[in-house]
């Protein structure tokens, strides 16, 4: 469970970043920037605290 | 900036605090690599970053003061209080008893208890500018001193006063949220400077260097009420912004439990991560800011990280500001709840974080960052050059080091004028000489060691001296 939580922490970290960098190079728009970064925040909340500080 | 914790061992921490931290208890290097991170990159760097602008700071001016700043702020805590701190493994509050006295530490908690309400102030400033994205209110602008509306001062209050409660009863709970939320938070900085340079033109990272110096940090002239920032004051500003927990050594309760005195690298962390690129960031944000609307001058962390990052860039903020004014309320509580032992601390951080969301209410702290975080270094500067002396040089110039323990006395007079004179010497030339306060620090701190000397040997009885 622990393991999976991580992975997911990981995915939602790229996730938070990665918007940013595609709206950089052109290939998102500002919208869909700021949804995609709201969703990996949603997603690391949830499953950060089932690994860290345990 | 600073002030804060996010690991373990800077949580209300009631152990070893009269005590050397013994050997089980040492943590590794890989623990202040995590603290510094989170505790630098705080809400209060969206109003920094933003203020170098203001001051018509040039490309090179900013990029070179700050990397040069931050250096000799990590060199200040490797080769300063590190090696203090790993030889005594003492508190800053327990080493100053010793040295100063009972009454000396109560004044200086005094004063430390004062600044950190300031500047929780500033950061309960800052999460009242995310809250008033979603109301819609009115808030303050850049010169601004005084609450300009009623929704700013309901606004505040709200703030102020869930913060409050939760640092009195939730402690816990929002260090866990800090823990979680640095890596996230860190990652959402750099996500605004990347947007910012985007909606300022910037199309590849080979453009960035010669669009930052003609669209970001132009060098041009200062916003009005501002001063002029050249390599120097950039530099000086880095270096000293956390001058009270490095040379002035309060951060001895940190690292006294490092294995090793080279484990204080790890505040690179926080100086590169927080006071590098979230500055450089949140500058980013304010310049397009300026770019895409001239006459809007406000320095609101709020709009410009919504601009950039929406919802997740104004849960950042509140985030950022919440998780770093719930220790520093929580410290400045500790610091009054010293001088009224008997008063319990539910109750004194309650009171402290109802003075802070009051300083919070008065725009004039949080538009003035930059002057209040010199201040607040300079004030409690002085007493880091005491205990450097006093724990390497006492024998060298044959006085007794911790006096006030060896003799039984209350205040060590020697270390309190010192202190008042050193501050008084450094206020009235940046007041009547005209040099500013972010160029005092570095000559007052020698003129603290050697005021502290000449005291010394003059005040201390001859039957307790060396």
């Amino acid at each position: 469970m622990k393991a999976i939580a991580r992975l997911v922490s990981l995915v939602s970290l790229v996730g938070t970043i990665l918007p940013p960098v595609l709206f950089f190079t052109g290939h998102l728009d500002l919208d869909a920037t700021k949804r995609w970064m709201l969703v990996a925040t949603i997603v690391w909340f949830a499953a950060t605290p089932v690994w860290m500080d345990r | 900036m600073a002030d804060d914790t996010r690991t373990q061992h800077v949580e209300p921490v009631d152990e070893y605090e009269r005590e050397p931290v013994p050997k089980r208890a040492l943590l590794g290097f890989s623990s202040f690599v995590g603290q510094y991170a989170g505790e630098h990159t705080a809400g209060t760097e969206l109003m920094i970053g933003p203020l170098f602008i203001a001051s018509g700071v040039s490309a090179f001016d900013v990029v070179g003061g700050l990397f040069a700043g931050n250096l000799l702020a990590v060199l200040s805590w490797v080769f300063l209080t590190a090696p203090i701190a790993v030889r005594a493994r003492m508190t800053l509050y327990f080493q100053l008893e010793q040295i100063c006295g009972r009454k000396l530490v109560t004044a200086y908690n005094l004063a430390n208890g004062v600044m950190f309400c300031f500047l929780a102030g500033a950061m309960v400033t800052v999460n009242a500018t995310a809250a008033g994205v979603w109301f819609d209110i009115a808030m303050p602008g850049l010169n601004d001193v005084y609450p300009n509306s009623v929704g700013w001062v309901i606004t505040v209050l709200v703030m102020g006063v869930l913060m409050t409660i939760v640092a009195a009863y939730g402690y816990k709970v929002v260090a866990r949220i800090a823990n979680i939320a640095a890596p996230w938070m860190v990652l959402v900085f750099i996500a605004y400077g990347i947007i910012g340079a985007r909606q300022l033109g910037i199309t590849s990272v080979g453009e960035f260097w010669p669009k930052a110096q003609e669209l970001i940090w132009t060098g041009g002239a200062p916003l009005a009420g501002r001063t002029k920032f050249t390599f120097w004051h950039v530099m000086f500003f880095a270096w000293f912004c956390n001058m009270a927990m490095h040379i002035g050594m309060a951060d001895l309760s940190v690292f006294r439990y490092a294995r090793k005195s080279w484990h204080a690298v790890g505040s690179a962390s926080g100086m590169y991560l927080g006071h590098f690129i979230a500055w450089l960031a949140a500058s980013i944000l304010y310049a397009q800011q300026l770019h895409a609307t001239p006459g809007n001058t406000d320095v609101l962390p709020g709009p410009l990280a919504y601009n950039a990052a929406g919802v997740a860039g104004l849960l950042c903020v509140i985030v950022a500001g919440w998780t770093t004014a719930n220790p520093t309320l929580y410290r400045a509580g500790l610091a009054f709840q010293a001088i009224l032992p008997s008063s319990s601390r539910y109750r004194v951080t309650l009171f402290t974080g109802l003075l802070a969301t009051l300083a919070g209410m008065f725009p004039a702290i949080a538009m003035k960052l930059l002057d209040f975080v010199a201040l607040y270094g300079l004030v409690l500067m002085p007493m880091g050059a005491v205990i450097f002396v006093d724990f390497w040089l006492a024998r060298s110039f044959r006085f007794r080091p911790n006096y006030a323990a060896a003799s039984g006395i209350d205040v060590n007079w020697a270390a309190g004028l010192a202190w008042v004179l050193t501050l008084a010497g450094c206020l009235a030339v940046v007041n009547m000489g005209g040099i500013q306060i972010y160029f005092v620090g570095l000559p007052g701190w020698f003129a603290a060691a050697a005021l502290y000397i000449v005291l010394s040997r003059l005040m201390q009885r001859k039957e307790v001296r060396l």
